[in-house]
């Protein structure tokens, strides 16, 4: 059930994030992007191996508990930075094209360039 | 001195001359002499291999030097050099030396140009040698590769003025290019049968065991005769065989020394040499000999012919060079060993006599400005000097006793009389007429332009005397060699390398006048002298040649030019808009998926999903889903963009919730963090757009592309469409990988004890054939099991981060640091209206007025907060950021938070500022904190800490205890901390991603950060 749930949301946000990107509006082009990261983190999570119920902490373990995956946790702790640095670059890259085009939109700006 | 230095020296030469610094360290004409000097050192190297040749030669000695890189695979790079390797390499860095020489003083007007000609002239220098020192087939195949594509540096040479020379360069690359497909096709076939010879299978490319091989066994194989043609195709191309012969005058737009070097005396030779080279295994057969034979005698008549039709100096040594690379390859083609041997003796004399030619003509047009043979004339009165060099090395070229081109002539001509075939008085009686119009093409070049009248004034000018020092020694040897021929050295190792075979070598036949090769050179000679005094009768006749409606050149232009038709087809698919790629990519990628679902039955999926009942946990997680999808919905739907920022960090707060049920603290802490930098991040950037853009764009958001056309928003659907598709396909491919594993709840056992799960994991077969790998061995375990022992930290996230996956989170934060330098650099200098990339500038330098008058008057520093209040309440977050910070390093290997968090938090502080002090104000507060600074350290301090290890005889990125190796261990202990690798570690991800976050802040914080003078952005 938690699967099909977690399975559901993460192509749903995937679903929505291909849809921003496709959008003329750059600004809503780059949200897609977020959208995305967001959803394939997720996915990094559904793939642990282990749901145990207390963090990933060796003393949790000697105590005779159950924790969750550390590997996929170590996974997604770089991703995030990693999609905040390319979302970062991609609002710069939006940024330029309102500055040099005077537009926001990839269409009149394909135009423009033609 | 050993064959991998000697072979590496002419890159290191080509290196430094690449370096403006390293180059400029000596004035001109010393590094022109230091590079001259180095080359001639190579030469007296090489030569100090010649007497262990030379004993070993009847015994088809060689030195073979291995340098062993991966001894399991049997790679290893291998110098093989015998007697042909070594007369090659004599060619090269000797004629090379002299090049060296000429083009240092030829480009003396000029140093820059020169500097960058010397570096691709060194740099092919060393290519070429490579390609004759190779123990290995595929060695020597991708040097052969570096001398075509040094070549096209030096034919284009000019290329940025001349069309001509672009299009030569082109041209040659394209063709040799071609060819090289064809052998390297050839040489993989070569080796796989020679496998099979040999080791009774796979690849066998070392030559010291391909030239021993039997070869009459290979001639017999099924692919020998495909081997032979491919192999022949590239050595044709390179060596400008007909009908690939075009290519070489067309190269002739190169400057000279190039022309002289390349095109005359080495890499047209190249193919030679390999004919040569694989002349012992692959010989044996009418195949052989026909090929190169017709091929080489077809090309040397055709290139005698049209060197007569040229007027232009270069062009004319160009056909004549076509001509003489012919007689080589007809040479290697006869079966009897006399052509081996006369093949070489051409070789050396050819690179004296013609690279002399070449230089010559290059002198003259240096000084004159002209190379056609008609507006010369006289010149022996300006260049007394050259006058003696080109009379020398055209009698050289022509045959005439006691030059060293008669020698070749007689060895040349007595190779083929001892041909015995039917077609033998044919092609002996072609290569005299070659041979009869090579004497008239020689008598032009030294009658019309040095001794006939000039038919207009010359406006000459001196160049410096070193440039005839070159042609002078290579004149002196067209005489020396044959003197020394003419006491009795006869080249032993050059003439056997490739036959074991003692061969006689003598200046004059011992016959004499009885002799038939003496006679018919004669008579070449005489009749060739005849006809260059009646020219005038003939050569306007022959010059219609060169209206042919049929040319190389025009077919390969008109081939060039198909091609780019079909490009033109393929091209058309390129809209170069983005959306259409992406809209290409994701349905190929869903489309994979789907067909897998319809392989294995995705409804199948759902009954493992479904399995386990919902707890309470369950449906708080599956609200946070909800949560985050609904507020993703809402930011596609929502117009204004501030607030679909906001409700899409709505969306992330509810995943960071996400991560905290797992429960994964850190990755939670991080995620908030990010979460609400992100947002910051927008809405800064949103400050930086006009509010009029954004509003059009907004206004058009549900406008589609055909909607121009149709009037209905088709390009929405068909977005619905494409996205639906892609989003089951995800669902379908997520719940596929997390049912077909088995995930467990159950406490990690230890005691099992723990290899790496990827090599243990043990495939099986189950009663329907399908393959099953449990995954339940994931090495979290091993992670979960040791981290306390070998780290001596609790925090498994931590050590994964930090230690085992240190080498991923060394490169993500490289990535992130240059990700942020990314954002500052399109921020700060592509804004700049001359980034070269700009389309249209008129156009877009409209544009740019137009913002610069009314946008940015709009744009006002949305950052401007500043109250006393939210002051106080920025110093007190930053000074609250150190503190955290320095725990979350401290204590991060014990609780949750590490360097990432820390670096999060902190620059969430710092962008606090930025908002509420505007963007001067926390720019001069925050003096001291410089991204740049923190930036450099934290790559610093992680690629140290990587390699510190190294000291301890560990490998890059070990666990080491800096502590107990000080001898503060103990001490350390007693506060609780430990001083190790994993410690260094996250304090050098701190400063990256601190330092990134700042960057990427303060960057876009700056309103006008273009437009201010003294921007710091602009530094």
């Amino acid at each position: 059930m938690e699967d099909l749930a977690m399975a559901a949301a993460i192509g749903t946000l995937f679903g929505m994030g291909v849809f921003q990107m496709l959008r003329r509006d750059l600004v809503k082009a780059a949200m897609g992007f977020a959208l995305l990261f967001n959803a394939v983190n997720l996915f990094i999570l559904s793939t642990g191996a282990y749901r145990g119920a207390s963090a990933p902490y060796t003393t949790n373990l000697a105590d005779g508990k159950a924790t969750s995956d550390p590997l996929v946790q170590a996974l997604i702790l770089t991703a995030i930075v990693v999609s905040f640095g390319s979302y970062a670059l991609l609002l710069a890259m939006v940024n330029l094209v309102s500055r040099r085009f005077n537009r926001i939109d990839s269409d009149e700006v394909k135009e423009l360039i033609n | 001195m050993d064959l991998a230095l000697i072979q590496t020296i002419p890159f290191v030469l080509a290196f430094l001359y690449a370096i403006p610094p390293l180059r400029a360290a000596l004035p001109l004409p010393v590094r022109t002499w230091v590079a001259t000097a180095i080359m001639a050192i190579l030469v007296v190297a090489l030569l100090g291999y010649y007497p262990y040749i030379e004993a070993a030669a009847l015994s088809q000695g060689s030195v073979v030097r291995v340098i062993e890189w991966v001894p399991q695979l049997s790679l290893s790079l291998t110098f093989y050099l015998d007697g042909l390797s070594l007369l090659f390499g004599l060619v090269i860095t000797g004629i090379g030396a002299g090049i060296t020489l000429y083009t240092g003083y030829y480009f003396a007007d000029d140093p820059q140009e020169g500097d960058r000609f010397m570096m691709w002239l060194l740099a092919f220098a060393g290519a070429m040698l490579g390609v004759v020192l190779a123990g290995n087939l595929i060695t020597m195949f991708i040097l052969w590769e570096l001398t075509s594509i040094t070549s096209f540096m030096l034919i284009g040479f000019k290329g940025g003025k001349y069309a001509d020379a672009r299009f030569g360069a082109l041209q040659a690359f394209l063709l040799t290019s071609v060819g090289a497909l064809a052998l390297i096709v050839g040489i993989v076939m070569f080796g796989s049968v020679a496998g099979s010879l040999t080791n009774g299978g796979g690849f066998v490319f070392e030559l010291d065991t391909l030239l021993n091989l039997d070869a009459a066994a290979i001639a017999k194989h099924e692919l020998y005769a495909l081997i032979v043609v491919l192999v022949a195709l590239g050595a044709f191309t390179k060596s400008a065989q007909f009908p690939f012969h075009f290519w070489l005058p067309g190269a002739m737009s190169a400057p000279t020394p190039a022309s002289a070097y390349l095109h005359s005396a080495t890499m047209v030779k190249a193919g030679v040499y390999l004919l040569a080279r694989l002349y012992p295994p692959l010989h044996l057969s009418d195949l052989w000999v026909s090929l190169l034979v017709s091929v080489g005698v077809l090309t040397m008549l055709i290139g005698a012919v049209f060197a007569l039709t040229k007027r232009d100096l270069k062009g004319l040594l160009a056909y004549s060079t076509v001509s003489a690379l012919g007689s080589m390859v007809a040479l290697i083609g006869l079966p009897n060993y006399e052509g081996m041997k006369a093949a070489m003796v051409t070789i050396m004399a050819h690179a004296l006599y013609k690279a002399a030619l070449f230089l010559s003509v290059g002198t003259i047009e240096h000084n004159t400005g002209s190379r056609n043979v008609d507006e010369l004339g006289g010149l022996r009165q300006y260049m007394p000097r050259l006058t003696g060099v080109v009379a020398v090395s055209v009698l050289s070229m022509a045959g005439l006793f006691p030059f060293f081109g008669f020698v070749a002539k007689e060895t040349l001509l007595d190779g083929f009389l001892k041909w015995k075939d039917p077609n033998g008085t044919l092609v002996l009686a072609v290569i005299a007429v070659a041979a009869t119009l090579t004497v008239a093409a020689g008598l032009m070049v030294f009658w019309d332009v040095f001794i006939k009248p000039a038919p207009r004034a010359i406006h000459y000018h001196d160049a410096p005397v070193w440039l005839d020092a070159t042609p002078i020694l290579l004149a002196v040897g067209s005489f020396a060699f044959s003197v020394a021929v003419g006491f009795g050295v006869i080249f032993q190792p050059f003439l056997q390398t490739i036959v074991p075979k003692t061969f006689e070598l003598k200046l004059l036949p011992p016959d004499g006048f009885a002799n038939t090769a003496f006679q018919i050179s004669t008579a070449a000679l005489l009749l060739g002298a005849a006809a260059f005094a009646l020219r005038h009768a003939w050569l306007p006749a022959l010059a219609q040649l060169e209206r042919l409606p049929v040319s190389g050149s025009a077919l390969f232009k008109a081939f060039v030019a198909g091609l780019d038709k079909i490009g033109d087809v393929a091209l058309r698919l390129q809209s170069g808009q983005i959306r259409y790629y992406l809209i290409v990519i994701f349905i190929a990628a869903s489309l994979m998926i789907w067909g897998y679902g319809a392989v294995e039955n995705p409804l199948s999926f759902f009954g493992f999903a479904l399995k386990d009942p919902p707890t309470f946990e369950t449906w708080v997680r599956t609200f946070m889903l909800v949560l985050a999808c609904a507020a993703a919905f809402f930011s596609i739907i929502q117009k204004n963009h501030l607030f679909a920022a906001l409700t899409l960090g709505v969306t992330g707060y509810s995943i960071g919730v996400i991560f905290l049920l797992e429960p994964a603290p850190d990755v939670a802490v991080v995620q908030f963090l990010v979460e609400t930098l992100t947002t910051i991040l927008i809405i800064l950037i949103l400050g930086r757009i006009s509010q009029k853009q954004r509003e059009d764009a907004s206004n058009r958001l549900w406008k589609g592309y055909l909607q121009k056309r149709t009037g209905f928003p088709i390009g929405v659907l068909r977005d619905v469409a494409i996205a639906g598709m892609v989003g089951t396909a995800v669902f379908f491919f997520t719940l596929a990988a997390m049912t077909t594993r088995t995930t467990t709840t159950e406490v990690v056992d230890c005691a099992q004890g723990f290899v790496p799960a990827a090599i243990q994991i043990p495939i099986e077969n189950d009663e329907t054939g399908s393959i099953v790998i449990p995954r339940s061995l994931s090495i979290a375990a091993y992670h979960l099991c040791n981290t306390k022992n070998q780290l001596g930290v609790t925090d498994v996230v931590g050590a994964i981060v930090a230690d085992y996956r240190a080498m991923d989170t060394l490169l993500e934060i490289v990535v992130f640091a240059v990700a942020a330098l990314g954002v500052l650099t399109m921020l700060s200098r592509g804004l700049s209206i001359t980034n070269p990339l700009a389309p249209r500038q008129n156009r877009v330098a409209i544009l740019q007025e137009e913002w610069d008058k009314k946008e940015l008057a709009e744009i006002k520093d949305a950052t401007d907060l500043a109250t006393p209040f939210t002051k106080l309440v920025a110093r007190i977050v930053l000074a609250l950021g150190f503190l955290v910070a320095a725990s979350h390093i401290v204590t991060g290997g014990d609780a949750p938070g590490d360097g990432f968090t820390a670096g999060a938090f902190l620059g969430l502080a710092v962008s606090l500022w930025y908002v509420v002090y505007g963007y001067r104000e926390a720019l001069n507060r925050l003096r001291i904190l410089r991204p740049y600074y923190l930036l450099m350290a934290g790559l610093a301090l992680g690629t140290l800490n990587a390699l510190l290890p190294l000291l301890w005889g560990q490998n890059m990125l070990s666990f080491v205890n800096y502590g107990a190796w000080i001898g503060v261990d103990g001490l350390l202990k007693e506060v609780g901390l430990k001083f190790t690798t994993t410690l260094v570690f996250e304090v050098s991800i701190f400063l990256t991603v601190f330092g990134g976050f700042m960057l990427v802040t303060e960057t876009i914080a700056h309103p006008k950060a273009a437009d201010m003078e003294d921007s710091p952005l602009k530094a």
